[in-house]
């Protein structure tokens, strides 16, 4: 190993900086190279995704500023339809979210720490899903939910996060799923919503699945 | 995404200790799948 690569590497772990000498934000850990451990041991081509909730959208990342859809008369919009839509549009681009962006999407600002189960309980979303029976009334206050209101939400590739995430999201499959729980003996299996493994993650320090 | 995916949320703070345990189990996955196929090679072929 060169001296020059050594140092190279020590900036890059410190700074967060390209091959190319940039600087971005600080990182602390060889994300990118945990990222391809992390994929390839899982046996997966769909890259993990880096989710960091911070009091304000980090300096230098895009907002993501996807229309919004007129308001429903509960006032609901966002600029998708639910959270979880946000894994799927950050495999390969970094942005950051705010409040607003997720309001369409009840149970997903709830278990984020968005909005409170007292400001989203008469929305219509919520009543689809306990009306249905999807959801029952008795364990909507027992979800894992964010404690600290965030100011703002950024997703993105955990390969290129410009700074240290606090949970790394993965989608797998049935075979993937079994790897996952063969190695990690604690892995918590969890069903609906699905979105609040995310707070199980940050909040508890859990790893976690969801299977609904 | 798919409805055959399923999600994974871990600490970040934990990531490099899980991805050390995901492939030291990797390798006895193998291992073991290494062995039971030598084995199977003991038997006639299943249809």
């Amino acid at each position: 190993m060169s001296t020059g690569n050594w140092f190279g590497n020590l900036v890059r772990r410190v700074f967060g900086g390209g091959a190319n000498g940039e600087v971005a934000m600080a990182t602390t850990e060889d994300w990118a190279g945990l990222s391809q451990r992390l994929m390839s041991s899982v046996g997966t081509d769909v890259p993990p995704i880096a989710i960091t909730f911070s009091d304000a959208p980090p300096d230098g990342v895009d907002a993501f500023d996807d229309p919004m859809p007129p308001p429903l008369e509960d006032g609901r919009t966002g600029r998708v339809s639910a959270g979880c839509v946000f894994w799927m549009k950050s495999t390969d681009r970094t942005f950051s979210t705010v409040a607003e962006d997720h309001g369409n999407c009840s149970v997903g600002s709830l278990t984020h720490g968005l909005k409170t189960l007292e400001e989203v309980g008469g929305n219509s979303d919520v009543a689809a899903v306990l009306e249905c029976g999807w959801v029952t009334m008795d364990v909507v206050p027992l979800i894992p939910v964010v404690t600290e209101k965030p100011g703002a939400i950024t997703y993105g590739p955990l390969s290129e996060t410009p700074i240290d995430p606090d949970v790394v999201m993965l989608r797998v499959t049935g075979r993937q799923l079994m790897v996952l729980s063969d190695a990690l003996p604690d892995l918590s299996l969890q069903g609906k919503p699905q979105c609040h493994i995310v707070a199980m993650a940050k909040e508890h320090g859990v790893a976690a699945a969801s299977v609904g | 995404m798919s409805n055959s995916e399923m999600t994974c949320a871990i600490p970040a703070s934990q990531l490099a200790d899980v991805v050390s345990k995901i492939e030291a189990a990797g390798g006895a996955d193998l291992a073991v799948a290494g062995y039971a196929a030598e084995d199977m090679k003991r038997f006639p072929p299943v249809n």
